[in-house]
């Protein structure tokens, strides 16, 4: 339930903040200047905003398509992202974005025309290459949709386009937009996993493992294809037999021809970022595990990150062919320099 | 708070007392130095210094909660309504304040300017006071926004006008909505003590330092080391198992070789 919206007063007649404004009628309205102003400002509080974050709707002026970090992807030539929002409404505790804003609050940019205009700028301009578009690094790309309706905007638009991924990261069981339209063979709606035990510590706010679980068989059954998206591998004891009958519950209600990718992402933070996450959550037991320092990256000791991968690499390995998957470098420091 | 009128509910309320009368500014605290106030005198220079003053004074922490309560002027709210303003304007900068929206509450919400000099012409403005803008930006200084909270009584507007104020009546006003007030101050306390768990050291933090010497850098990594045991291996006394070192660095190897090989049992949190 949202209870407070600010609102940039440049957008104030804009037809989606009017909209939103009116569906929220009694949350209270604050026109403010720019985002910035109640965003990223400092003497704000993450941990405390996060009980109870206010909705802000503002516009984008640039950085509506940026190209993904090196070495990131799922097997095509050039990969982009966008970000229709920042912050999630989910709060897990491994989640960058925790480190990366001061605030809590949900920014919306209403702004969704020039976002398509972008993207299709960019689609244009690599017209004969195969192009990715990435959606879910700032904020779930569905879990706030029915507050935002952007993914039902915005599909439409890779529909005229087949021959360019869409790749939907989320850990929502909010399928509207997509059992609302015929399945679009290039949208791949990629859930984020961990195994249930884990989950449950960290993963707050989500839906469990099982109903995200259901939510694939679901889209499946409607023809979408899938992302399994194991990033981050989180370590601790029993880790084997928690990943494997991870795996296994998905294979049993997933059929291998929905999936499209697999990719495993190790779990790590760029040291300031460790720092300001675990000065927030300094009694979270994730941060007490064994975590070290290298080259600026707080993370699991290397040898335990292979072994992890190549684990579960090996289980999945039992039920589908090596050629989709992918290993997950993303660093999110690197993506953020270029937005903000 | 800027009038010892709009205090004087306050002081009764939380049974206050003068802590010390050499202060520059009347300071009330309650016997557990828990709860303070001050009293400003009207104008923001008076209230700006006022709440660096009681921030010095009470040994305010960054947990702290602070609250500007006072009377206010205006063209809509009904005499004796009480707001909560989550937006301050400084009437002469036109800067832009936004104290915290995180606790629920049912209490009417406004936005609020903050002038120089009274203001009788009630049209422009929602609230008006003319203390708020620079408590907000002292405050901000000292606490994140989330504890941070403006509270007006509306006292004067086209039809109370403000000459017909009195001290009894200002009084009055806030003691009308001593419950309200601290009915949502209760929560705020209760949000800031989330803030103040990030700052808990333990105890046998201190007692290992007593007992080892330890460079500045070294108990800074024991910090760390001892807040990561607590959480990981909180049945575990860790004095048992370093009793027997005879140096510090012996203690940190050991929290470190521990940790670092620590497996988290998810099964069992």
């Amino acid at each position: 339930m949202i209870e407070t919206i600010y609102y940039e007063k440049n957008i104030k007649n804009h037809p989606k903040t009017l909209e939103i404004l009116s569906r929220f009628s009694n949350a209270r309205q604050i026109c403010i200047d720019r985002y910035g102003e109640v965003f990223n400002k400092r003497n704000q509080n993450f941990k405390l905003q996060k009980t109870n974050p206010a909705l802000i709707l503002a516009e984008k002026h640039k950085g509506f398509v940026l190209p993904v970090p090196e070495g990131f992807g799922i097997g095509q030539m050039h990969n982009f992202y966008f970000s229709h929002m920042y912050n999630c409404i989910y709060d897990c505790r491994y989640c960058f974005l925790q480190g990366m804003y001061s605030s809590a609050n949900y920014v919306l940019f209403v702004n969704y025309e020039d976002f398509s205009s972008e993207i299709e700028n960019t689609i244009h301009k690599y017209k004969s290459e195969n192009v990715t578009f990435f959606s879910g690094y700032d904020c779930d790309s569905l879990a706030l949709e029915n507050v935002t309706h952007f993914m039902k905007f915005i599909l439409p638009l890779f529909e005229k386009h087949p021959n360019v991924l869409l790749e939907l990261r989320t850990k929502s069981v909010q399928l509207q937009p997509m059992m609302s339209s015929r399945a679009l063979k290039n949208c791949i709606i990629a859930y984020s996993l961990i195994p249930e035990a884990i989950s449950k510590s960290l993963d707050n706010k989500t839906p469990s493992i099982q109903r995200r679980i259901g939510a694939m068989k679901t889209l499946s059954q409607a023809g979408w294809k899938l992302g399994l998206r194991f990033d981050p591998l989180i370590h601790g004891r029993d880790w084997k037999i928690l990943y494997r009958g991870l795996i296994e519950d998905i294979f049993k209600e997933i059929p291998v021809h929905s999936i499209h990718s697999i990719s495993f992402g190790a779990l790590r933070f760029p040291k300031a970022m460790f720092k300001k996450i675990h000065s927030l959550y300094p009694d979270e037991i994730l941060f007490s595990g064994p975590l070290s320092q290298n080259d600026g990256l707080v993370s699991y000791e290397n040898d335990i990150e292979n072994e992890m991968i190549n684990f579960c690499r090996e289980c999945v390995s039992e039920f589908i062919s090596e050629p989709i998957i992918f290993n997950c470098s993303f660093e999110p420091s690197r993506v953020k320099e270029s937005v903000l | 708070m800027a009038l010892k009128a709009e205090a004087k509910a306050i002081i009764n309320g939380l049974n206050l007392i003068r802590v010390c009368d050499e202060h520059h500014y009347p300071v009330y605290a309650d016997s557990k130095r828990e709860n303070w106030l001050i009293i400003s005198g009207v104008g923001q220079t008076k209230v700006g210094e006022a709440t660096k003053y009681l921030s010095d004074v009470s040994d305010a922490q960054r947990w702290t909660v602070w609250v500007n309560i006072g009377i206010a002027g205006s063209k809509n709210g009904k005499y004796g309504e009480l707001f909560i303003v989550d937006k301050v304007t400084q009437d002469r900068s036109k800067n832009c304040f936004y104290p915290g929206t995180v606790v629920k509450t049912k209490l009417k919400k406004s936005n609020l300017l903050t002038v120089d000099k009274p203001v009788l012409d009630y049209e422009e403005v929602n609230l008006v006071d003319m203390e708020a803008a620079a408590f907000v930006m002292v405050a901000s200084k000292m606490s994140c926004r989330e504890l941070i909270l403006v509270m007006k009584v509306v006292s004067d507007g086209p039809n109370d006008s403000i000459k017909n104020l009195t001290a009894q009546r200002v009084s009055e006003l806030i003691s009308l909505n001593f419950k309200s007030i601290f009915e949502h101050i209760k929560k705020m306390t209760a949000l800031a003590e989330l803030e103040k768990i990030r700052f808990y050291t333990p105890k046998i933090y201190f007692d290992i330092l007593r007992r080892w010497h330890f460079s500045v850098s070294q108990a800074y990594d024991l910090k760390k080391l001892i807040l990561r045991w607590e959480v990981a291996t909180p049945s575990i006394d860790v004095m048992d198992m370093i009793g027997k070192f005879s140096s510090s660095r012996e203690v940190i190897g050991y929290l470190k070789d521990n940790l670092n090989n620590y497996e988290i049992d998810w099964n069992k949190l």
